[in-house]
């Protein structure tokens, strides 16, 4: 009798614990509900229909997916956000972990700290006034960047107006913007690294190298892994970059996905098939980070 | 099917809400009530100039509540189709203020009412102002011979310059019947290093159509049953447009061009745009080196012109308060405060003559051209699905003022898209 009042008790007691567990839970598990799970099954319904907002939607079963297979447009803009993808995140690592390095050394603790704010200040500013400047900075013949190449006498680059050049200087601009947060997620890393590893290696003989590239970088390897995740989500996900610097063009030469789900979606109000191509969008994005998480078996190491 | 029926619940319901007062005021028109007004949110003092200007609307209408709704975006384009958005989320405004390019889209959807029924009502009232307007201005808000509002305000392009550049080049200030090879002879004296003659832009109203106008063509025929891009006319003018930047180098790559900026920083001593630069140069009371001339001639000297006014939605719940809103935005006294003042939410040009020709608006020396130019305009070429036409186009802008595609095969293949996206909106 009085073993399964305890027990009732305890159960009594747990669940209570659990019940205020999931009252905290809440207020994230609501808006992940409301403002991430909701609007994503909403898409996937939308992606089936053929909808312009202002009149009654038709359901149109796989129809926007087929014209996916068929849009040229949209062909050419996938291959516009891999390339952005992979110049991004290439960039952003190798700077990244360069300025991390270089952040590292013992630099004068004012010194240091005016570096590290002048790396980070472009990721908290927006990135619409930025490119806005940037516009002045890129702009063909009257930008500040061709005013200096034509005084030492190298010809104009059309920075924002070519299909050669035009996502070269999205990306540019992107890793500028970002490159500072990136740095600063591998200076963290560093400074986690234990000192006994290095000290170990140095014993034994290591020189600057060879400590980079087994002691240090195989440490690092979780704070890199963390960060490629994040810059390739963030980077198929490019937009405002482009809206305003490029506004796609020439033609659609720098136009990327989201840009295109915008314009079919809050342009042309084809909402459907704006839907369907945000669902491809999706897919790529989880099954790209699903091969990352699978593929870091391989090569992040944790101490 | 269970969705579609919890989604025609509420519409029923609002229905009979609409057919309610709908039913009252044919019995008594009394105007009371909210009204929901949608204006486009380009700047920071936007909202504070409708409320100045709805000022005295208030006070002599106490009964009704006008509810400044803002919406956002880059163009009128844009603010359409934000304001299309705002309406499919349930959002059900009164009345809008809208520019030619929404007017048509508007009307098609069958979103905004005709009100030639209230204009003949209250004929006997409206007949000064109806004397007052140029017949071009109050066509512009006409839609297969349906009037949908009052012209408000209007630009057509004309080319802004700065007199100081001219006389430095030993140019006369241009006349009113210049030509093309007149204007291509000023933008060549004018350019000297760091300094452009001209700013082509990727831009529809601004950028490529008073070109179109002016060679006597447009992207449609006049009753939007065709697309048109392939005209010879079209590609000779868009041809001259390539040729400024990059034969003759008196304009620079219009990639990120900002041609306010460059005109008052002595960058640019040519541009095209309507009124509207006004409000910028006004800013700087020390900046007075402009003035303005008709576009210039090409095989014609039509000019583009695009009117707003305020439509009343047919989905409207309160048809006589927006109705006496309506009128009040035609009124003299109203339309008044878009000139010798700049704090007001337009830099446009008023719709009444007498007060566009008036001396109020001398902020700009040759003032006059604006009014007088409607005798030979036309409005700016906006078929109901505006906003993929202008996409489609500016697309092709980009490319053939980047010298990347030659313009046959860019206006062979905006024809093609064109004439696609007429057929799907028909």
């Amino acid at each position: 009798m009085a073993d399964r009042e305890r027990r009732e008790l305890m159960s009594r007691a747990a669940q209570r614990e659990a019940l205020w567990g999931y009252l905290f839970l809440l207020p994230t598990a609501a808006g992940f509900v409301i403002f991430i799970l909701g609007p994503m099954l909403g898409a996937l319904g939308i992606s089936l229909l053929r909808w312009d907002l202002l009149t009654p939607p038709r359901f149109a079963g796989f129809a926007n997916y087929v014209h996916l297979l068929h849009d040229a447009r949209l062909h050419l803009m996938v291959g516009n956000t891999i390339l952005f993808v992979i110049g991004d995140v290439l960039l952003n690592m190798l700077l990244g972990l360069g300025l991390a390095l270089l952040l590292r050394r013992k630099l004068g603790g004012v010194i240091s700290y005016l570096a590290r704010l002048a790396f980070f200040f472009p990721v908290i500013v927006s990135v619409s006034s930025a490119a806005a400047i940037w516009i002045f900075f890129l702009q063909k013949d009257l930008g500040v960047i061709n005013y200096y190449l034509h005084l030492i006498g190298l010809p104009k680059i059309p920075w924002l107006s070519s299909s050669k050049w035009s996502l070269r200087s999205v990306v540019l601009f992107d890793v500028w913007k970002n490159v500072g947060f990136y740095a600063m997620v591998f200076l963290a890393g560093l400074h986690n690294i234990p000192p006994q590893f290095r000290e170990a290696a140095i014993v034994d003989g290591a020189n600057e190298a060879q400590l980079l590239r087994h002691v240090t970088l195989p440490l690092l390897t979780p704070s890199v892994f963390f960060a490629v995740v994040i810059a390739l989500i963030n980077g198929f996900q490019v937009f405002a970059q482009s809206q305003i610097l490029t506004r796609g063009g020439p033609g659609d030469a720098s136009r990327t996905m989201v840009m295109y789900i915008y314009e079919q979606g809050f342009r042309y109000f084809e909402m459907g098939y704006a839907s369907s191509v945000a669902v491809l969008l999706f897919i790529v994005i989880a099954a790209l980070t699903f091969l990352q998480f699978r593929g870091s078996r391989r090569w992040v190491f944790y101490e | 099917m269970k969705r579609r029926s919890s989604f025609l619940l509420p519409l029923l319901a609002l229905a009979l809400l609409m057919a309610l007062p709908a039913v009252t005021a044919a019995a008594a028109p009394e105007a009371k009530g909210t009204v929901t007004f949608v204006f486009w949110d380009y700047g920071p003092d936007v909202q504070k100039g409708w409320e100045t200007t709805l000022t005295s609307f208030n006070t002599e209408n106490p009964a009704i509540n006008v509810q400044l709704v803002g919406a956002q975006g880059n163009s009128w384009g844009e603010y359409l189709d934000k304001v299309a958005t705002m309406i499919a989320g349930g959002k059900k405004p009164d009345t809008m203020w809208v520019a030619t390019e929404g007017i048509r889209q508007l009307a098609t959807k069958k979103l905004i009412r005709p009100i030639d029924d209230l204009v003949a009502r209250d004929k006997a009232e409206l007949q000064e102002y109806f004397n007052d307007v140029a017949p071009s201005l109050v066509d512009g808000t006409r839609v297969d011979g349906k009037l949908y509002g009052f012209p408000y305000s209007w630009n057509n392009m004309v080319i802004w310059y700065r007199p100081s550049h001219l006389k430095a080049a030993g140019l006369a200030a241009p006349r009113p019947d210049w030509t093309r090879d007149d204007f291509l002879r000023y933008a060549q004296k004018l350019t000297k290093e760091n300094v452009y003659g001209y700013a082509v832009e990727n831009a529809y109203f601004v950028g490529t159509m008073p070109w179109l106008f002016a060679n006597g063509t447009s992207l449609f025929d006049d009753r939007f049953t065709k697309a048109t891009a392939n005209d010879p006319k079209v590609a000779e003018a868009m041809q001259f447009l390539v040729d400024l930047v990059h034969k003759y180098k008196v304009a620079p790559d219009p990639a990120g061009v900002s041609t306010f900026n460059m005109f008052q920083a002595g960058q640019l001593s040519m541009f095209g745009a309507g009124r509207w630069p006004i409000m910028t140069f006004s800013k700087d009371a020390s900046f007075k080196d402009f003035d303005i001339q008709l576009w210039p001639k090409g095989q014609t000297q039509i000019t583009e012109y695009g009117v707003d006014n305020f439509p009343i939605f047919t989905s409207s719940q309160n048809v006589e308060a927006t109705w006496k809103l309506v009128k009040y935005m035609a009124r003299k006294d109203v339309q008044a405060q878009m000139v010798g003042t700049m704090d007001r939410p337009v830099g446009n040009i008023p719709a009444r003559r007498s007060l566009a020709t008036s001396p109020d608006m001398a902020s700009i020396p040759n003032y006059k051209v604006f009014y007088a130019s409607l005798n030979n305009a036309k409005s700016v070429p906006a078929p109901p699905a505006f906003n993929k036409v202008e996409s489609i186009w500016l697309r092709y802008v980009s490319q053939m003022t980047a010298g990347e595609l030659p313009v046959k095969d860019a206006l062979d293949k905006a024809q093609a898209e064109l004439t696609q996206v007429l057929a799907e909106n028909r």
